[in-house]
């Protein structure tokens, strides 16, 4: 690009634009933005990996284990027991899995009208797994208030997640042969291709205690 | 070789996030001083405009021939963006008298950049341009255009893009001229040419 030499620039208003700067500063949301855009569609790998040490990951895993084990009633001490080695179901028993949908940094909220399109697709999932006989339950998790109970503390603050963690937007419970099976279905959300992330974690039935390698199952 | 080239032979090689976020602070800054311009100071369109363009651009780098640097390639696939709204009805040509403009921006100038008053003067000026008029002088005398080269973006005459400057440049005279003062002082230039 160059400018024409046989098409000068008005004297006046040549001057007036050549003192404008032609390189301004982007808004400083833009970046998260267009990254997670680009990782929407597979053109960059997600926005977490930028950090070193996947922090936002294991925050995630952790937000989620906390706030399952809130919604499933556990008390805390249960977070400290033993962990099962392996599937907590018999075999043969169809195993639940909980589908835990995250606004990271990557998610493209929607915007506008675009909030009742984004509404008929997931509703469409939920629609075909329970056609599958894959769905056992779940809902949207409204975003617009929430508390957070720290550690220690009986006091809730308000807040959608422990610090530096990603916030949880809709949880889903399914049933999957195998962890494989759940996976698939997991990937075949909506939320994925807007950017979300999805967290898939076993249900472990509250009627069984968990069963500890090289024990007796108890009971 | 530039920065910027660099930081796009290091993604193309890697297609990691971090250096494609390097890429983006090197090469946005233009990109959307571009945008504003081309929208009026339409900060949501602008967004949208930028985004679009690094998506398009991400998804063809392999179609990138080197033959102006990435930032003008960059440029040239949001220009086009910008048609590409501009013929799908998605966005009106939206010319705004000075003083319309000025209430739209209620004082706070839509360009961070633009801290003296006369250049928000010229600012105002360019964005209360109608669209034709604004994006021929923006590409031509902001950024540096030949009229081949815009004709060939904008799918326009050479001869349509000459005249719109002409008309562009003599409407601009004229709304410096009703009430913006005139550029005083560029001592203080903060933007980065």
């Amino acid at each position: 690009m160059s400018n024409d030499t046989h098409d000068p620039r008005g004297p006046a208003e040549g001057r007036e634009l050549a003192a404008l700067p032609l390189e301004l500063d982007p808004p400083p949301g833009l970046e998260d933005r267009v990254a997670g855009s680009l990782a929407a569609r597979g053109l960059l790998p997600g926005a977490d990996r930028r950090r070193p040490g996947l922090p936002p990951l294991r925050a995630a895993l952790a937000a989620a284990a906390s706030l399952a084990l809130l919604a499933l009633g556990f008390v805390a001490g249960r977070a400290l027991a033993p962990r099962p080695a392996a599937s907590a179901v018999p075999a043969g028993e169809p195993t639940r899995y909980a589908l835990l949908l995250y606004e990271t940094a990557s998610y493209d909220p929607p915007q506008g009208r675009e909030a009742v399109e984004r509404y008929h697709e997931y509703s469409r999932w939920v629609g075909q797994a329970r056609e599958r006989g894959q769905f056992v339950g779940g809902e949207e998790l409204s975003v617009e208030r929430g508390w957070v109970i720290p550690p220690a503390s009986s006091t809730p603050r308000p807040g959608l997640a422990p610090e530096g963690s990603a916030r949880l937007s809709g949880v889903f419970l399914i049933t999957a042969r195998d962890d494989a099976h759940a996976l698939d279905l997991a990937a075949s959300l909506p939320h994925l291709r807007h950017g979300g992330h999805v967290v898939v974690q076993e249900v472990v039935p509250t009627d069984r205690p968990p069963r500890v390698e090289g024990e007796a199952p108890a009971g | 070789m530039t920065a910027t080239a660099v930081l796009l032979r290091r993604f193309e090689r890697r297609r990691d996030d971090a250096t494609f976020r390097a890429l983006y602070r090197a090469a946005t800054p233009r990109l959307w001083g571009l945008a504003l311009r081309l929208t009026g100071g339409r900060r949501d369109e602008a967004e949208e405009l930028v985004q679009e363009a690094w998506i398009r651009a991400v998804e063809r780098l392999g179609s990138f021939a080197r033959r102006s640097s990435f930032t003008t390639w960059l440029c040239a696939i949001l220009v086009n963006c910008h048609r590409e709204e501009l013929r799908r009805g998605a966005r009106a040509w939206r010319s705004v008298e000075p003083d319309s403009v000025a209430g739209e921006i209620g004082g706070v100038t839509p360009f961070p950049g633009a801290h003296r008053a006369a250049r928000i003067d010229v600012e105002r000026a360019l964005a209360a341009l109608p669209g034709g008029y604004r994006e021929v002088m923006v590409l031509h005398d902001l950024y540096g255009y030949t009229h081949r080269e815009i004709a060939a973006t904008l799918e326009i005459a050479e001869g349509t893009s000459k005249s719109q400057l002409a008309r562009a440049r003599a409407r601009l005279r004229e709304l410096l001229a009703s009430g913006a003062a005139p550029a005083r002082d560029r001592d203080d230039e903060r933007g980065r040419r």
